[in-house]
């Protein structure tokens, strides 16, 4: 997959993130997105910390523990499990292996139907939905900046594919998206065709339209 | 000279109608190889071929109409070249110059070229010494852009200079298809003679059969009967400040950035990342192609996959034997032609001949092997066989002891 070696910005804030939640005794943040690139509701790992984590986010990733279905039936936006007594599958037993208790998951919707969901792997166990929307409520705080990095990381864009793209998305034509950012049209096409790589975009609009239901813009 | 450089070069294919057997066998052996064509025999035949290639020339129309609308979706105009043309059997059916013999019993070559008034290719009427009013009607109508009697001097040099030419005008005709995905300076650029030229002898150097212009990135996408699709890129003083500009965002050496602003270097990548190619940043050496204006060029391979003329089955000479056996032909006619006459300078073709044969089967084990199986088939009289086996002989020797044992 893109960006899942040399993601350090992306590991860096991951690292961050998971420190801040350190007083509900989170070991482990995930955050699972759309996979883009193959069919409906399939969804794949954007993030993971620490990345021994990332079998049991591969697993949740397929599980249908929590997923579509569950958005589907209009379930609340936060839902937790504590994992005593689930048994079964694989990721179940790693986590609780690793003294993970529980797993807190919440969704935060995208254009198109799409949404991430983030996953924080817990050593306590929630008695309530109260207890862990607050650890959601501070997990979300700082979301957007999250997002912003672990999404472009995962996607291998730079910061300044993503202005062009910004630029595209209002409409701009490369030659004005040149004239606003300070290059020939020449750059910006040459980023373009970079960009409709990385996103598998046959055209522009859908290079578009993918960039916002992933949240890169 | 031409006035422009053409923005598009089709596969070359003419096609020759003519009852006369022996008249298309003489033109299959003087008409130049690698070169498609195709000899028809009859005029039923030959319309029906052809009336199913108009539809060919409408789709392939509608192809290069297209790269403007895949430049503006952001695709880009190569990628549509790649997959809908350079990958398209069709392109090899495209007749451009169509050669018709006028007297031919069932059917008059204008009244079959008339029949085919759809098909761009251009006409050329093959008539008798007396020109028939209709024929010179047929010429100041259109309907043909030229007439050759068949006892013109030199008739088949005539044939192939004008196919030539009239090939050149059916690619320019094509070519406005895909201006409009150039900018008016590349327009201008394609215009200046020191242009045409240094691009013509690129072409010319490089074997290819058949080309597209692009304008973004600038360069022309083209290869030979054999293949690979290569690559040549486009680049003024100018672009290649652009170019340098573009690939600064990435991590590039400042050596390299520099190399590529002097003009002695340039990277593709702008083709590679339209093409879904991996691109390996390895800075391709450029060419001075034209010192006023100025314009630098750099070739690569495109490990695309294209169908080539050759992997299509076009190449006139399949095997060494039948190249063989075409030389040998040669050899005959020249033997028959001294044989009836007493003049000397045809003992000096039947020499060149028998030169050209023996040198060609010389080339490779299987040349001789090939050139050894048709002598035997052709049941050559005496004197002649004698003659050829000494010329086989000599090639051989002239070869020398790489590795060849008689």
């Amino acid at each position: 997959m893109p960006g899942s070696a040399q993601d350090t910005a992306g590991q860096t804030v991951m690292r961050d993130w998971l420190d801040s939640l350190a007083e509900y005794r989170a070991k482990g943040v995930l955050v699972l997105g759309p996979d883009p690139f193959a069919a409906n509701d399939n969804r794949e790992v954007v993030a993971v910390y620490p990345p021994d984590f990332r079998s049991a986010g591969r697993a949740l990733a397929v599980s249908d523990a929590y997923g579509a279905h569950w958005r589907v039936n209009g379930g609340s936006l936060v839902a937790f499990k504590n994992l005593d007594g689930m048994g079964g599958e694989a990721w179940v037993t790693d986590c609780l292996g690793r003294g993970v208790l529980s797993v807190v998951r919440t969704e935060i919707p995208m254009p198109f139907g799409q949404g991430f969901e983030c996953f924080v792997f817990a050593a306590r166990q929630f008695s309530d939905r109260k207890e862990a929307s607050a650890l959601v409520w501070s997990a979300m705080s700082v979301w957007p900046l999250i997002k912003d990095v672990i999404v472009a990381s995962h996607f291998g864009i730079s910061p300044r594919e993503r202005e062009i793209l910004v630029a595209m998305a209002e409409g701009l034509t490369a030659k004005d998206a040149g004239k606003r950012l300070g290059c020939a049209e020449r750059t910006v096409t040459f980023h373009l065709s970079n960009l409709m790589v990385k996103l598998k975009a046959d055209n522009r609009a859908a290079a578009i339209q993918r960039a916002c239901s992933l949240g890169l813009i | 000279m031409m006035a422009r450089f053409p923005l598009v070069l089709l596969p070359k294919r003419v096609v020759y109608v003519d009852d006369d057997g022996w008249f298309l066998d003489i033109l299959q052996k003087t008409m130049p190889r690698r070169r498609t064509r195709e000899f028809i025999e009859s005029p039923d035949a030959a319309l029906q071929t052809l009336s199913q290639e108009t539809a060919y020339w409408r789709d392939v129309e509608a192809l290069l109409s297209g790269a403007q609308a895949a430049r503006l979706d952001g695709m880009g105009e190569a990628p549509l070249y790649v997959r809908k043309y350079f990958q398209d059997w069709r392109r090899f059916h495209l007749t451009s110059v169509l050669i018709v013999d006028h007297g031919m019993p069932s059917m008059t070559g204008i009244e079959m070229l008339r029949r085919l008034e759809a098909c761009p290719a251009r006409r050329v009427l093959l008539t008798g010494m007396q020109i028939p009013d209709e024929v010179i009607q047929a010429f100041n109508s259109g309907l043909i852009q030229k007439f050759i009697p068949k006892g013109t001097p030199n008739i088949y040099k005539e044939v192939a200079a004008c196919s030539d030419e009239m090939h050149a005008s059916v690619c320019e005709h094509m070519g406005h298809l895909v201006r409009s995905t150039l900018t008016p300076g590349q327009i201008r650029l394609l215009h200046e003679p020191g242009v045409i030229n240094g691009l013509t002898k690129k072409v010319e150097e490089l074997g290819w059969i058949e080309y597209v212009v692009v304008g973004q990135p600038f360069g022309l996408l083209g290869m030979s009967h054999l293949g690979p699709l290569q690559w040549l890129q486009l680049e003024t003083p100018k672009s290649l400040t652009e170019l340098a500009e573009a690939l600064a965002d990435f991590e590039m050496a400042p050596a390299d950035l520099q190399a590529i602003r002097d003009g002695t270097a340039l990277l593709a990548s702008e083709i590679r990342a339209q093409l879904g190619v991996v691109d390996n940043r390895q800075l391709v050496v450029t060419d001075s192609l034209c010192a006023a204006p100025e314009l630098y060029c750099g070739l690569l391979d495109l490990p695309v996959k294209v169908l080539t003329a050759r992997d299509y089955g076009l190449d006139d000479i399949r095997s060494t034997e039948e190249l063989m056996r075409s030389l040998l032909r040669d050899v005959q006619m020249a033997h028959n032609a001294t044989a009836a006459s007493d003049e000397s300078d045809l003992d000096d073709s039947l020499d060149e001949a028998l030169e050209h044969f023996g040198a060609t089967s010389a080339l490779s084990d299987f040349h001789s092997q090939s050139a050894r199986a048709v002598v035997a088939a052709a049941r050559l009289p005496a004197v002649l066989a004698g003659r050829v086996d000494t010329a086989l002989k000599a090639a051989q020797r002239d070869r020398g002891g790489d590795g060849h044992r008689e």
